[in-house]
């Protein structure tokens, strides 16, 4: 899996430009800063905008209310501090872009 | 699956929107894909040699090739060019996976799509360029008036990047004597440019481009421009690179350079896919750089490619 990063402090319209450009199977967002109601769903939505329909999870400190409202806006995961299984994590981002794509996660 | 074709066609029309699923297309290493990949490449030469300026860009890492690239991108796109970035970055040999970060240090506006940016990684070859990265350039040469190829590299790992690109720069800092010592020793080529960033440093810049043009000059490079730049606001020196830059490519045989460059590619494609063996089938590497010189010159990587495996087999 190659990673590209991006840095901190990103404009949702600079996430959906890389996220196009780089053609990239999943995009993941780590947002502490309690205004998640606000940017999450507007790089969702800049994302759609520029033509790309691929997942996109969360994690960060993300109240359970907020969660389901994330959910229902369409992110595919929304991971907190409760998730700390670091490599259950990695599993679930790879079943989810294999399930995206039409096929099977094997290990290499 | 993705028409490998049309979006070779695409790109060759200049259509740039094209860019982001023909380069999937030519990671994706699925079989179905790379025959795909193969017509993207085929369709994207068709009109002869594309327009776009391929330059590599390498040098070792903290010399200041992101910053430059910054300060580059804006100046050409000051002169009204559209660029393509190929941020070449090196994957883990443990895990074959790798941890792209050059974007995040290259400064653009992301909503000019005259501009692209893609992270690439090297694979598992060290220094070299992977297949892809080759395959990339050559797809978007048609669709942007630059396609720059940017490396970490220091000594022997540029020969990949200066066999695919029109014009190789190697990017020194001030202060720090490898790339001379490389040069004079002869371990590595000379470049077409040299830059010696941070030239804001002064007196420590200064010398850094003294010594590089006598030691040019010991060589018998007289003539291959050292341009000293600084890429912090205000940019310095950056128009006279890019003016180099330009007038190195305007003196260049290019069909011939592009036929030798493609040539190389479908070597190195072909050496990656069967190895040592493959090529002592061909009568080793030489045999296979002469037969690969009897094909039409203006054949596309992967028709090469064909051409080297039917010769293996017979």
């Amino acid at each position: 899996m190659d990673v590209v990063y991006e840095g901190i402090r990103l404009t949702p319209s600079r996430i959906a430009a890389t996220a196009v450009q780089e053609g990239v199977h999943v995009v993941g967002l780590s947002i502490l800063s309690g205004s998640h109601r606000e940017l999450i769903p507007s790089v969702l939505e800049e994302l759609r905008a520029a033509g790309s329909d691929v997942p996109v999870v969360v994690g960060g400190i993300i109240p359970q209310a907020d969660e389901r409202a994330l959910l229902e806006a369409g992110i595919a995961r929304v991971y907190t501090p409760k998730d700390f299984e670091i490599t259950r994590i990695m599993a679930d981002i790879v079943d989810l872009v294999a399930e995206r794509n039409g096929v099977t996660a094997t290990a290499a | 699956l993705t028409d490998g074709a049309e979006l070779g066609r695409r790109l060759r029309e200049g259509d740039r929107s094209a860019a982001p699923a023909a380069l999937n297309l030519i990671e994706n290493r699925a079989p179905a894909a790379r025959e795909q990949a193969a017509a993207l490449l085929e369709e994207a030469a068709q009109a002869g040699e594309p327009d776009g300026h391929l330059i590599g860009v390498t040098g070792p890492p903290g010399a200041g090739k992101s910053s430059l690239l910054s300060a580059l991108l804006a100046e050409w796109r000051s002169r009204g060019r559209t660029v393509a970035v190929l941020a070449v970055d090196p994957s883990s040999k443990r895990s074959g996976g790798s941890l792209l970060g050059d974007r995040a240090r290259i400064d653009h506006d992301p909503k000019d799509d005259g501009v692209l940016i893609r992270s690439t990684a090297a694979g598992t070859l060290l220094g070299g360029l992977a297949a892809p990265t080759r395959e990339a350039a050559l797809a978007l040469a048609p669709a942007y008036d630059v396609v720059v190829v940017e490396t970490v590299g220091v000594g022997q790992s540029e020969t990949d990047v200066a066999e695919l690109c029109d014009t190789t720069a190697v990017v020194v800092q001030p202060g720090s004597g490898d790339t001379l010592q490389f040069l004079k020793a002869g371990i590595m080529e000379v470049p077409d440019v040299l830059v010696v960033t941070k030239a804001d440093l002064g007196q420590i810049a200064l010398r850094a481009r003294r010594d590089l043009a006598s030691a040019l000059r010991a060589l018998g490079s007289r003539d291959t421009p050292v341009v000293a730049v600084s890429s912090l606001p205000p940019p310095e020196g950056v128009d006279e690179l890019a003016d180099a830059l330009e007038a190195h490519r305007a003196g260049l045989d290019l069909p011939a350079a592009r036929a030798r460059a493609r040539r190389l590619a479908a070597l190195a494609q072909f050496a990656a896919e069967h190895g040592e063996r493959g090529l002592r089938a061909l009568g080793g590497r030489r045999a296979a750089e002469q037969a690969l010189g009897e094909e039409d010159p203006a054949a596309a990587v992967p028709a090469l490619v064909a051409a080297l495996e039917r010769r293996a087999m017979s």
